[in-house]
C-alpha cells in the first residue's frame, strides 16, 4: 500500500507542474491587470508602472515564471497583491469555512439522497421513481447561486428563521481554536456558539447540497435497482430476515459501495459551487476569497489557490482510493 | 407408492403465471401437486425451463410480487404458504423451511463475513447472544465438513473455494434445524468431484437432523442415491411421479426414459453413443394444444396433438402420457 | 411511458420557472424615482452634529425610556481592511478602522472637508507656504501608555519620510505620502521638523504646499506610537510593511478605541480606550464585520447581524427607508463626470463635446440613478472646495441646442463608443449600468448612436487609462481633503490618455496654482482654472454623489463626514 501511495504522489507532480504553467499563463491572459485593479480610479500611468516594477510584472514571462517556480519549491506561494497576505496562510485560514460548508452540504445530500435513491431504486420504472429523479434534478438544473438567494430570501429575510450572513453571530464572542467553528464550540465547551455556527450553515449547505444530491440519488437508485435483483438478496429473503435487516446489511452495504467511492469526487464539484454560495451568504471561505481575487486580478492568489485546490482534490481522491480496501473486502488482498 | 408418513407439505394444483406488459402471459408452472412427509426426500427433476426452480421459489415466497400470479395451494402444517402474510412467512422461512441455492458465489453477500451471514439467521429466529450465535455458527461449519471453522467466521465469500461456499449455504439453511429443506441445484455449479462430496454430506445431514428434503435438479444421477420419490417435470407440469426404484428400473414417460438414457455412466461400454433427447426445451407445444413434449417424443401418436394428457395414476405411479414406454428400457 | 413524460414536463417547468424569475433581473431601463424625498445632506449633517454636540442624542432619552445600551456596535464593511497601519493603506476599509484607533493632528470639520483641531489645538502657516507651526493638545496618551508630545510628532514625520526602499515606498502602499510629498528622503518636499518644548512643533517644507494642514486630516498621517513601532514595526529590507506585527496585531494610536483582535477576512474587533483624552467612548466594543456581497450587507442589517453599513445602493434606499431604517447622507465630496476622449474624432471638435453636454439632463440623471441628495455638477470640484467658481460656463439641458450644434459641426449622425464599468460600485457612481442607460437614452434622443462597451472594472480602467482606443466614458473621483488640486491635479495637469487633452494653458494654470503658498492665494487661481476647464470641456461634470449609510433605528449618535472622517465614540446602540 505504501508503494501505491508513493506512486500516486509521484504521478501527481507532473500534473501539478503542468497546472502551474497553465495557471500562470491563464491569469496573465485575462484582460485587465492587477496594478490597475489595485489603484482603481487613482491609477496614473506612472503609478501603474511603479507597481509593475515593484512586483516584477515588467520582467519577461519566463523570468517571472522561473522566480515563481523557485519560490514554490521553497513553499512560498507569494502574497496577495491586494491584501498583502501570504497566499498559503490565507488559504489555510479560509479553508475551514469551505470544508465545513462542503461537509454540511455533502451530509445533507447523503442524508436526503440515499433514502430517496433507495426508494426510487426499489420502485424503478414507477411514477414514484420518475418523480424522485426529477426532484433530484433541481440541483443540476437550477444554478446554485439562484437557489442560495432564494433560500436566503425566503427563510432568512422573510420568515426570519435563520440568520442570513456570516459564519457566526459576532456578538457571541466565541473562541476559535481550529477555525472550524462548530468544532471550536464543542472543544471550548461553548455549545451555544457551536449550535449557532451550525445554524448558519443550514441554508448554504442546503443550497450547495443540491449539486451532489442529484448524483447521489441517481447512483443510489441505479445501484439499488441492480442489487435487489442479486442472488444474495434472494438468499436473505429465504432466511426470513426482517426487511430492515435485508435493506441495511444486504442491499445498502453493497449498493452504497459505488456511491461512497464517488463522495470524494463530489467534493470537487462542491468547490465550484462553493464560490458563489459563500458569496451569497458571506461565508469567509476559499470560494469567496477566490471570487474577490478574480475581480482584483490577484495573480498570486489565483495561481496559488487553484493549485492548492487541485492538490487537495488529488489528495482526496487518493484517500478515497485507499479507502476502497476498507470498504470493500474483496479489494483488500490486492 | 410407498406408505406415506404424516404429510409435512401438501402442494395442490400449484400454478405460476408471469405476465409482462405488452406480452402474452406465460404459464411457467401448472397443475403441480405433490406431498412430502416428515423425514422424506423428494426429487424434482427436469431440464432448465421445466419450471422446477419456479416451483421451489413459489413455495418459499421468493417470486417477485409484480407481474406474477400464483395459484393453487401449498399447505405446510395446515397453513397455506401461498396465502400467508409476509410476517407469518418470515417466521417460517429460514427456520422451518429453508433453501439452498444453486450458485454459491452469487448467493452469498460479498461484503459481509461468513460468520455474520450464518448467525443472522440464528439470531433472527432465536433469542441468543452474539457469542452464542457465533459458537453455533462454528459448530455448523464443522458439521458440514469445513475445516478450521472458527477462522472461516471472519472470512469473506471470495476467500473460499466453491465447495466450501456451498457447504456454507447448507450450513445457513440448516442453522435453525428446519423441518423442510429445499435444495435447488446445489451442486450444478461445482466440480464433479466436489459434487459427490456435497451430496453425500447433504444426505447425511438431512438424515441426522431429520429434515425432509426436496432436491431439485436436472441430473437424474443426483436423485438416484438420494431421493425416495421422484417427480419429473416438463414444460411446467409434472409428467411422471414415482418411487425411486420403479422409476429408474422402468421409466414410463418417454421424457423420463430420454433423461435416463442421456446420463453417461461409468460402467457403460466405451463406444456406446450417448443418446440425448432430440430437440431442445424450446421445442415445446403449449399444453393447451396437446402434449408439450410431442415435438421431441419418439413415442408420439396422433392423440398427442389433439388432446392434453392428464396426470393419472398408472400402476403405482402417476403418469401424464398417452403412449408411455413399455417394459424394455434399460436395466438400471 | 407516462412517467417519462412526467419527467420531461417537470424538468421543463422547472427551467421555465427559473427563466421567469431571472428575467426580472438586469433591467435595461433606469429605475424610476419612486417619490424620493428631497434631501439636503448638508443640513441633515449639521443637525446630527448639533445633536451630538449638545449631548442631546437620544441615548439619554432612551435610557429614560427604560432601554439599556448594547455592549457592541457592529458595522458591516464591504471589504476586509488590508492593514491596520494607516500609513501603508489607502483603502476606505483600512481607514475606517484607523479612524477609531488613531488620530491626526487635525481632523475634518463637522460636515465639511476643512480642518478642525484634534491633536493640534492651533496652528499657523507662513506666507510662503513652507513653514507650519502647531500647538499640541496636552494630556494625550497612546494606548500603550506612552505620552503624545512634540517629539512624537517629529518622530512620526521622520519615520514617514524615511520609509525603507522597496514595497514600503510603493505607490499602492504609501500612496498618500508619495503623492502629496512627492517622494522620500531627499526627494520629498518634507524638509525638517523641530520642537519647542512639549507642545510646540514646527514643520518645514522645501516647496510651498498651501493645503498642507488640510491634508494632515488624512488617516495616513495619523500619529502612531514610536515605542510600539520600534518594538513591532520593523520592516525587513524590501519586505512587506503591511505584514509587520505592528500592522496586524499592535496598531497603537491615541484614538477612542484600541485594537482587540483581527480575524482576517471576517472581522476586526476593537475595545474602548478608557484613558482617551476626551473620555471613554459611549459603546465599549466595536466590531467591523466584512460582508462582501452588497445584497448580503443589506440583509445583514435587516436581520440584525450588523447595526450599520455603508454605501447603500440607490435601488435599496426606498426599501430600507420603508422598513424604518435610519438613512444618513454624507454631504457630498466627490465628482462624477463623463470623460470625452479627444484622441478619438470627432470628440476633438469642441462643438461635439458641447452638444453632448447640452444633451444630458443632469438633474434627471441624479434623481433617477443616484442616492437622494445627489446634485448635478457644473464643474469638476464640489461646491465646498476652495477654488470653486461661481462663474463657470454652464451647459443647460437643451436637446434642441444639442442637435443644432451637431448639425453645425456636420455630425448629425454621430456614432460613438461609450465605455463603462460593470460590477463595481463607487461613491460617485453607485450603479454604472443605470447611469449608462440614462445617458445613452439622452444621447440617442438627439440623434447620437451609442455603441456600448462594457467591461469589468480593472479591464475598463486599463482601457481608459492605458490607450487611445475609447470614446466617452463615465468615471469620477472622491476627494480626501480640501484642495482643488486633489480633483484637478490628477486629471488636468498634463496630457493623459483618459482625455487626450493637450491644452498647455490649463496645465500651466494648474501648476501655477499648485505652487501658491496659501489657500487664500490659491482660490482665485483655481477658480480661473475651473473656468478654463469648463470652457474647453475635456469632460462633462455630471454630479456629486451622496454616499448613504444605513443604520438600524436603535443606533444613535452617528455623525457623518464627507471625507469619511467618522469616529464612533459618540455612537450608542440601544439594547433590544
Amino acid at each position: 500500500m505504501l508503494r501505491f501511495v508513493v506512486i500516486r504522489l509521484a504521478q501527481l507532480l507532473p500534473t501539478l507542474f503542468g497546472l502551474s504553467i497553465l495557471l500562470f499563463a491563464w491569469v496573465r491572459a485575462l484582460p485587465g491587470d492587477p496594478a490597475q485593479a489595485l489603484l482603481g480610479d487613482r491609477a496614473t500611468p506612472e503609478a501603474i508602472d511603479r507597481i509593475n516594477e515593484t512586483y516584477g510584472f515588467n520582467e519577461p514571462l519566463l523570468t517571472q515564471y522561473g522566480m515563481y517556480l523557485a519560490a514554490l519549491f521553497r513553499g512560498d506561494f507569494g502574497e496577495s497583491i491586494r491584501m498583502h497576505e501570504p497566499v498559503l496562510s490565507a488559504f489555510f485560514d479560509k479553508l475551514p469555512a469551505t470544508i465545513e460548508l462542503s461537509v454540511v452540504a455533502l451530509a445533507f445530500a447523503v442524508v436526503v439522497g440515499v433514502p430517496l435513491g433507495y426508494i426510487a431504486g426499489r420502485r424503478a420504472g414507477t411514477n414514484v421513481d420518475g418523480g424522485i429523479v426529477v426532484l433530484s434534478l433541481i440541483g443540476s438544473v437550477v444554478p446554485v447561486f439562484f437557489l442560495a438567494l432564494l433560500l436566503k430570501y425566503v427563510f432568512a429575510i422573510e420568515l426570519e428563521i435563520f440568520d442570513s450572513v456570516g459564519r457566526q453571530n459576532a456578538r457571541l464572542d466565541a473562541t476559535h481554536t481550529t477555525g472550524f467553528y462548530i468544532l471550536d464550540g464543542i472543544i471550548n465547551v461553548q455549545f451555544a456558539a457551536a449550535w449557532d455556527a451550525f445554524k448558519h450553515l443550514i441554508l448554504p449547505g442546503l443550497a450547495l447540497g443540491t449539486i451532489p444530491l442529484a448524483v447521489i440519488v441517481r447512483q443510489t437508485r441505479g445501484a439499488v435497482s441492480e442489487v435487489i435483483h442479486e442472488d444474495y438478496i434472494r438468499t436473505a429473503r429465504a432466511k426470513g430476515l426482517r426487511s430492515i435487516t435485508i435493506t441495511v446489511r444486504h442491499v445498502m452495504r453493497n449498493a452504497l459501495l459505488p456511491v461512497v467511492t464517488t463522495l470524494g469526487l463530489q467534493l470537487g464539484l462542491l468547490f465550484s459551487g462553493a464560490v458563489l454560495t459563500e458569496t451569497v451568504f458571506a461565508l469567509d471561505g476559499v470560494g469567496q476569497y477566490l471570487y474577490q481575487a478574480i475581480q482584483d486580478r490577484d495573480y498570486p492568489v489565483l495561481q496559488g489557490f487553484i493549485l492548492l485546490i487541485a492538490l487537495l482534490y488529488a489528495l482526496i481522491t487518493l484517500l478515497v482510493d485507499l479507502s476502497y480496501g476498507f470498504i470493500d473486502p474483496r479489494v483488500r488482498e490486492s | 407408492m410407498s406408505e406415506k408418513k404424516p404429510p409435512l407439505l401438501e402442494v395442490d394444483d400449484l400454478s405460476v403465471t408471469f405476465s409482462q406488459r405488452g406480452r402474452d402471459p406465460v404459464e411457467a408452472v401448472s397443475e403441480v401437486s405433490f406431498t412430502i412427509g416428515e423425514g422424506e426426500n423428494v426429487g424434482i427433476v427436469g431440464e432448465s425451463g421445466s419450471g422446477k426452480s419456479v416451483t421451489s421459489m413459489a413455495l418459499m415466497g421468493l417470486l417477485p410480487e409484480r407481474g406474477v400470479t400464483v395459484g393453487g395451494s401449498a399447505r405446510y402444517q395446515g397453513k397455506d404458504l401461498l396465502r400467508m402474510s409476509r410476517r407469518e412467512l418470515n417466521r417460517i422461512r429460514g427456520t422451518e423451511i429453508a433453501m439452498v441455492f444453486q450458485d454459491p458465489m452469487s448467493s452469498l453477500n460479498p461484503v459481509v463475513t461468513i460468520g455474520t451471514q450464518i448467525s443472522e439467521v440464528i439470531k433472527r429466529h432465536n433469542r441468543v447472544t452474539s457469542k452464542q450465535a457465533a459458537d453455533r455458527s462454528a459448530e455448523l461449519l464443522d458439521r458440514v465438513g469445513i475445516p478450521d471453522p472458527r477462522r472461516r467466521l471472519s472470512e469473506y465469500p471470495h476467500q473460499l473455494s466453491g465447495g466450501i461456499r456451498q457447504r456454507v449455504l447448507i450450513a445457513i439453511a440448516l442453522a435453525c434445524e428446519p423441518k423442510l429443506l429445499i435444495a435447488d441445484e446445489p451442486t450444478t455449479a461445482l466440480d464433479v468431484t466436489i459434487q459427490a462430496q456435497i451430496l453425500t454430506q447433504l444426505r447425511e445431514l438431512v438424515a441426522d437432523f431429520g429434515t425432509s428434503l426436496i432436491m431439485i435438479t436436472h441430473d437424474l444421477g443426483v436423485v438416484a442415491g438420494l431421493c425416495d420419490e421422484v417427480h419429473v417435470m416438463y414444460a411446467g407440469r409434472i409428467v411422471e411421479s414415482a418411487d425411486r426404484r420403479p422409476l429408474f428400473a422402468q421409466p414410463r414417460h418417454p421424457y423420463t426414459g430420454g433423461l435416463l438414457q442421456s446420463v453417461p455412466r461409468l460402467d457403460s461400454p466405451r463406444d456406446e453413443p450417448l443418446e440425448p433427447i432430440p430437440g431442445s426445451p424450446t421445442d415445446t407445444l403449449p399444453w393447451s394444444e396437446g402434449c408439450a413434449f410431442q415435438p421431441r417424443c419418439s413415442n408420439a401418436v396422433d392423440q398427442c396433438l389433439q388432446q392434453t394428457p392428464r396426470l393419472e395414476p398408472d400402476d403405482g405411479r402417476l403418469l401424464r402420457c398417452f403412449n408411455p414406454l413399455e417394459g424394455g428400457g434399460r436395466d438400471r | 411511458m407516462a412517467f417519462r413524460t412526467l419527467r420531461r414536463a417537470s424538468a421543463a417547468s422547472v427551467i421555465a420557472l427559473y427563466l421567469l424569475a431571472v428575467s426580472g433581473c438586469g433591467t435595461t431601463d433606469p429605475p424610476e424615482n419612486s417619490g424620493q424625498p428631497d434631501v439636503d445632506a448638508q443640513q441633515e449633517c449639521q443637525d446630527l452634529a448639533a445633536q451630538v454636540e449638545d449631548g442631546e442624542d437620544s441615548a439619554d432619552d432612551r435610557n429614560d425610556a427604560g432601554g439599556e445600551t448594547a455592549d457592541t456596535f457592529i458595522f458591516g464593511s464591504s471589504a476586509s481592511p488590508i492593514t491596520l497601519n494607516p500609513l501603508h493603506a489607502s483603502d476606505s476599509d483600512s481607514f475606517r478602522v484607523a479612524h477609531q484607533i488613531f488620530e491626526t493632528l487635525v481632523e475634518a470639520e463637522p460636515c465639511g472637508p476643512g480642518p478642525s483641531p484634534l491633536l493640534a489645538t492651533d496652528w499657523t502657516s507662513s506666507d510662503d507656504g513652507k513653514t507650519f507651526d502647531f500647538t499640541l493638545r496636552d494630556d494625550v496618551t497612546f494606548h500603550d501608555g506612552t505620552e503624545f508630545d512634540a517629539d512624537v510628532v517629529c518622530w512620526n514625520f521622520e519615520h514617514w519620510n524615511n520609509q525603507p526602499e522597496g514595497m514600503a515606498q510603493s505607490a499602492d502602499i504609501t500612496y498618500h505620502w508619495s503623492t502629496l510629498f512627492k517622494g522620500f528622503g531627499d526627494d520629498s518636499i518634507y524638509e525638517s521638523c523641530t520642537t519647542s518644548g512639549d507642545s510646540e512643533v514646527t514643520i518645514e517644507l522645501n516647496e510651498p504646499f498651501a493645503s498642507f494642514v488640510n491634508a494632515l486630516a488624512i488617516p495616513a498621517f495619523s500619529m502612531q506610537s514610536p515605542e510600539a513601532l520600534e518594538k513591532w514595526g520593523q520592516i525587513e529590507d524590501g519586505g512587506d510593511p503591511t505584514a509587520t506585527e505592528y500592522a496586524t496585531a499592535h496598531p497603537t494610536g491615541t484614538g477612542p478605541y484600541q485594537f482587540s483582535s483581527w480575524n482576517r477576512g471576517t472581522s476586526v474587533n476593537l475595545t474602548a480606550f478608557d484613558d482617551y483624552w476626551d473620555g471613554p467612548p459611549k459603546t465599549p466594543h466595536v466590531t467591523i464585520k466584512t460582508i462582501e456581497d452588497p445584497q448580503a450587507r443589506a440583509d445583514a442589517l435587516r436581520t440584525g447581524d450588523v447595526d450599520a453599513f455603508d454605501l447603500v445602493a440607490p435601488g435599496d434606499v426606498p426599501g430600507l427607508r420603508d422598513e424604518d431604517f435610519t438613512l444618513i447622507h454624507r454631504p457630498s465630496y466627490n465628482i462624477q463626470y463623463l470623460g470625452m476622449n479627444q484622441a478619438a474624432p470627432p470628440l476633438d471638435d469642441l462643438r461635439v463635446r458641447q452638444a453632448i453636454a447640452h444633451a444630458i439632463d443632469r438633474e434627471q440623471l441624479m434623481k433617477s440613478t443616484m442616492t437622494p441628495g445627489s446634485e448635478a455638477a457644473n464643474q469638476f470640484v464640489p461646491p465646498v472646495t476652495n477654488g470653486y467658481s461661481d462663474d463657470v460656463t454652464e451647459y443647460e439641458y437643451d436637446p434642441e441646442k444639442a442637435r443644432q450644434l451637431l448639425e453645425e459641426s456636420g455630425y448629425e449622425d454621430l456614432t460613438i463608443e461609450f465605455n463603462y464599468p460593470t460590477d463595481v460600485s463607487r461613491p460617485y457612481l453607485p450603479s454604472p449600468q443605470d447611469t449608462f442607460n440614462q445617458i445613452r437614452n439622452d444621447l440617442q434622443s438627439v440623434g447620437i448612436t451609442v455603441v456600448p462597451v462594457a467591461d469589468q472594472w480593472s479591464v475598463y480602467l486599463s482601457k481608459i487609462h492605458g490607450g487611445e482606443d475609447h470614446g466617452i466614458h463615465v468615471l469620477g473621483w472622491t476627494g480626501e481633503y480640501n484642495d482643488a488640486d486633489s480633483f484637478l491635479g490628477a486629471k488636468f495637469s498634463e496630457e493623459t490618455p483618459e482625455f487626450g487633452f493637450t491644452d498647455q494653458e490649463v496645465f500651466d494654470q494648474l501648476a501655477e496654482a499648485r505652487g501658491l503658498p496659501t489657500p487664500e492665494e490659491q482660490e482665485p487661481a483655481y477658480q480661473e482654472a475651473n473656468e478654463m476647464i469648463m470652457d474647453r470641456l475635456p469632460g462633462l461634470p455630471l454630479g456629486h454623489g451622496v454616499p448613504v449609510l444605513a443604520l438600524a433605528p436603535r443606533v444613535s449618535g452617528y455623525v457623518p463626514s464627507p471625507v469619511e472622517d467618522e469616529s464612533w465614540d459618540t455612537v450608542t446602540v440601544r439594547e433590544e
